[in-house]
């Protein structure tokens, strides 16, 4: 197929305004998958992604149009819409010429319909606006166009006007992607240069790239390598996807589809890499992707030390297809040995520990989350601290810096003050307000982003009843009054449940972590003090009264086979706790603590 | 060897209780298979010498007179007997005079009575179906006829409170009964008063309430010279219950009835606990000579080892060292919980009694 007759394309939107419904119907009409096998949100294909109604993972699939008696080659890349995955958005946007900006029409332009505008306009992406949800009762659509208008920018005139639910309107959208996107550009002729925008594991054909070919062509039979390292691969087959993979003679510049080469190392295909031919290849690479920021960093452990090597070899796999999680070896006195893992944000780790529990069948201990801290020593050096327990002395402190953010709020005025109250609570600095329109206010605060990580998004839904939706970015690195707190059990400090938290919160959080820890801790052979402390100074403590009874007090003829049984269940309990010191804590009371809420 | 029969049956079923007993009805049938299954064991194990006999349940006393000689005739045909101590249990509404005497008749000489406590409120929240009047006539009367009595009393019930269980205790201790058993009640799953705890219509006294009381009631008990010779009972010099004392040292015994358990050549076996299933067991025995016990297990050396410790500590006469051979890095971890007796045993500290379940889990091997 000629290029000219390629569109490459995605489809943005903020959450629920339809996206995957939209990509659904896409798919649908142009045949590409039999009704029989429709299911309801094809592309969302994991279970985790349909039960929160959110996308996660990158889909790609090719479809046929046929516009005005010529077939046209539509790659469709979706892409998830949540704020903790900006970065997914951005690799698969630079694999597209253009983009499908969707807005509801009884929404209106909400907090990541802009982010995900300003992404695609960062990769020089031609997007087309379109209105979906046109058949509800509360859809103003002139309201929206004139919105989009002076909010984004966009020329809306000939935007299409769809329900994607009804399936109104799409053939409109089809236009729209073949009229107004561009076609991808490329030498066919020159040296291959492909770039690989995703990746995952086939237990058969080993590691799959997804690719965008920019210049060049690849086929079966060619021998291929990538720019990061020089090995050399022989392609064993091409194809794109329907979704699922369809073999291709060959993939040539302006398409989009996935290259095997029996590449057994998930680490040899890096998302941002460019494949070239190794015996003819492209002079330079393809300029690279940033890599992915973690925002959030928690300890992740398996509840049953031995299981080790199954957590590590499933954070292996779940890296292949997702670049955005970071870890790396960790160990703690108290949970034993696991990783720390840097996730986008909490969804983000709350997807992962899912995924792990789910598709690896692991038990997890997580620590709480946490952000990445710059301190500053006395002796002028400066070290990045995303464990508490790497916190230097504060001796040999100077100061410590946390990350900061912009978070814009939207909201219907009604909840401006509560949310005003919110933001404050949380060290939230006043930057902005805006009336967007009469029922939809911007507000715009600077807070650290170690007050937003935890419960800032729930509590904002349940305090605006759902309406309020939240977008921020990092906006640099702030000097705060920041400490260690402690939680000493039986004069032992338990590494993971220790906290790095602004001075003025320290006293509060550790009286409510001691309160909570003394119910949670069972009754050991000796009273044990439950202490909150920072630095050497105690700031709260509980006591653990010491077991009274733990005694058959019967045992006769009838009773002693069970008894036996009854004690060798409590053995069996014992082997699951852990161990701080000479206390023995069970891994739900880690659990417990490590999740409650500090301000509930 | 010992043998201890089983009598599943009682007037009523208390609230708390999840011992294998059902009310009357097929005492009859029961009975019939008893003595059937006695003449069974008794080809096996006839010329093992019992030294104590032991009549539990339910409530023994609940049957009519004439029957329990049934069984004790049967006994007394088919096993060899050269007892030293003939124990039965009974409740104080079932213990009358004629019954006693019937008791004492077969060759009875130990009486036990589930008296619980004398707070009539406590009786009646417990569904006891006695009162404290009552209990002290059944006691005295007992006394009357038999020279060794022995009263069980709880802690722990719902609404005693310790005022409440040392008063129990004081009464009791100068009536002039020689052995007190005292247990702190056990919540067991399924039984009503369990319910009626988990839906918070009942509240019992919290652990340090029933710790404490414990305590009390262990006080008045020595000071009246009941010295404590297990985990949970206390007697006057020379009354302390040989029958009991055969299971903590690992005596054999034969358990014969529903649900009755064993103990032979290092073996332990059970009966089926379902009555009506037992006397089903027990007529097709008969016809086909099968065994009818459920659940054997021969005990392994590991097994053995931890019995004798698990059981031989529970009295306060303690263990020889040479029990703990194999154990010693758990006897230095817990050394602050064990003591030596001047007869060179080790045994449990008081504290050791409290928390001797947590212990002893370190004694288990893997």
């Amino acid at each position: 197929m000629k290029s000219e007759f390629i569109r490459n394309f995605s489809i943005v939107a903020h959450i629920d305004h339809g996206k995957s419904t939209l990509a659904d119907r896409l798919i649908q009409n142009t045949g590409t998958v039999s009704v029989r096998d429709m299911e309801e949100q094809l592309l969302d294909n994991m279970d985790i992604e349909r039960e929160r109604g959110i996308t996660i993972k990158l889909q790609t699939c090719r479809m046929i149009y046929n516009f005005k008696g010529q077939d046209y080659i539509l790659n469709l890349i979706d892409t998830p819409g949540h704020v903790d995955f900006t970065y997914e958005v951005s690799r698969s946007l630079a694999a597209c010429e253009g983009a499908l900006l969707i807005v509801d029409a009884t929404q209106g332009v909400e907090a990541q319909t802009l982010t995900n505008v300003y992404l695609a306009l960062d990769h020089n992406l031609e997007i087309v606006p379109v209105i979906n949800k046109i058949d509800l009762a509360s859809a103003d659509i002139e309201g929206v166009k004139k919105e989009i208008e002076d909010v984004i920018g966009l020329d809306t005139s000939e935007a299409p006007l769809i329900s994607a639910k009804e399936g109104i309107g799409i053939d409109d959208v089809f236009e729209a992607i073949i009229t107004k996107l561009p076609a991808p550009k490329g030498n066919r002729e020159a040296p291959l240069k492909a770039l690989i925008f995703d990746s995952f594991y086939d237990s058969y054909k080993g590691a799959i790239s997804m690719i965008r070919v920019v210049e060049g062509t690849v086929k079966v039979g060619d021998h291929i390598k990538m720019y990061t390292h020089d090995k050399v691969f022989e392609v064993v087959e091409v194809g794109y996807f329907t979704p699922k993979m369809k073999p291709a003679t060959i993939l040539e510049a302006g398409e989009v589809g996935y290259v095997a080469a029996s590449i057994k190392n998930v680490g040899d295909t890096a998302v941002g890499d460019t494949i070239t031919n190794a015996d003819y290849p492209a002079k330079e690479p393809l300029p690279g992707y940033k890599k992915a920021q973690p925002m959030v960093y928690a300890g992740v452990f398996p509840s049953d030390g031995a299981r080790y090597n199954d957590l590590k070899e499933a954070l292996c796999k779940l890296n292949l297809n997702d670049a955005s999680l970071s870890f790396e070896v960790e160990s703690s006195l108290a949970l034993g040995f696991g990783f720390r893992c840097g996730f986008l944000g909490l969804l983000h780790m709350e997807i992962i520990e899912e995924r792990l529990e789910r598709e690896f069948d692991l038990d997890l201990v997580t620590t709480s989350p946490s952000v990445s801290y710059r301190v500053t020593k006395n002796n002028g050096e400066v070290i990045p601290v995303d464990n508490p327990m790497n916190l230097p002395d504060p001796s040999n402190i100077d100061f410590i810096e946390e990350p900061i953010v912009k978070a814009s709020i939207y909201t219907p005025p009604e909840y401006v003050g509560t949310i005003m109250e919110l933001c404050q609570e949380k060290r939230g600095i006043y930057i902005d307000l805006t009336y967007l329109d009469k029922t939809r206010v911007q507000l715009i605060y600077e807070m650290p982003l170690n007050e937003i990580i935890y419960d800032f998004f729930d509590a904002l839904k349940s305090k605006t009843r759902g309406y309020a939706s939240l977008d921020y970015e990092i906006k640099g690195y702030q000097r705060s009054d920041l400490v260690r707190l402690d939680i000493l059990i039986n004069g032992d400090a338990c590494d993971a449940l220790s906290l790095i938290v602004h001075r003025e919160k320290a006293y509060a959080r550790g009286r409510r972590m001691a309160e909570k820890l003394k119910d949670v801790i069972p009754r050991q052979m000796f009273e044990v003090p439950i202490q909150a402390a920072i630095g050497g100074k105690i700031i709260a403590r509980e006591t653990v009264k010491a077991m009274r009874k733990d005694v058959l007090a019967k045992c006769y003829g009838g009773d002693i086979t069970r008894k036996k049984k009854l004690l060798e269940k409590q053995k069996e309990g014992k082997k699951r706790m852990r161990r701080v010191g000479s206390v023995e804590v069970p891994s739900e009371a880690f659990a417990t603590i490590l999740k409650f809420d500090s301000d509930k | 060897m010992q043998i201890y029969v089983h009598i599943p049956f009682c007037k009523r079923k208390c609230n708390y209780c999840d011992f294998c007993s059902q009310t009357l009805g097929v005492e009859r049938e029961y009975i019939d298979a008893l003595i059937e299954e006695i003449k069974i064991q008794g080809q096996k194990y006839g010329d093992k010498v019992v030294d104590t006999i032991y009549f539990g349940g339910g409530t023994p006393s609940v049957l009519q007179e004439g029957m329990l000689k049934e069984i004790v005739n049967a006994l007394e045909l088919n096993f060899n007997l050269q007892t030293i101590e003939r124990s039965i249990e009974g409740n104080p509404e079932s213990l009358t005079i004629d019954k006693l005497r019937e008791y004492r008749a077969c060759g009875f000489d130990r009486v036990s009575m589930g008296v619980q406590s004398l707070d009539d409120n406590v009786l009646i929240k417990a569904g006891r179906l006695h009162n404290s009047k009552t209990a002290i006539e059944a006691i005295n009367n007992a006394m009357e006829i038999f020279d060794n009595v022995s009263v069980d009393m709880m802690i722990g019930l719902p609404e005693q409170t310790m005022q409440s269980a040392v008063d129990t205790a004081q009464k009791l201790v100068v009536t002039g009964i020689k052995h007190i058993s005292c247990y702190a009640l056990i919540l067991e799953d399924g039984t009503p008063l369990s319910k009626s705890v988990n839906d918070g219509v009942v509240k019992l006294p919290n652990e340090d309430d029933c710790a404490d009381t414990f305590d009390e009631v262990m006080k008045i008990l020595s000071s009246a010279g009941f010295l404590r010779y297990e985990v949970s009972n206390f007697a006057k010099c020379g009354f302390e219950c040989r029958h009991n004392l055969g299971y903590w040292h690992r005596s054999e015994y034969l358990g014969l009835g529903a649900a009755a358990h064993s103990l032979i050549d290092n073996t332990r076996f059970c009966n089926v606990s379902n009555v009506n299933k037992y006397i089903e067991s027990i007529n097709v025995l008969q016809t086909k000579n099968n065994n009818f016990q459920i659940i054997k297990n021969e005990l392994t050396n590991d097994e053995i080892s931890f019995e004798k410790i698990m059981l031989g500590l529970r009295m306060t006469e303690g263990i020889p060292k040479s029990y703990f051979s194999g154990f010693e890095e758990q006897l230095e971890t817990y050394s602050e919980y064990f003591v030596t007796n001047s007869n060179g045993n080790i045994a449990l500290t008081k504290r050791g009694y409290e928390i001797m379940n947590t212990i002893l889990c370190d004694f288990i091997k893997e």
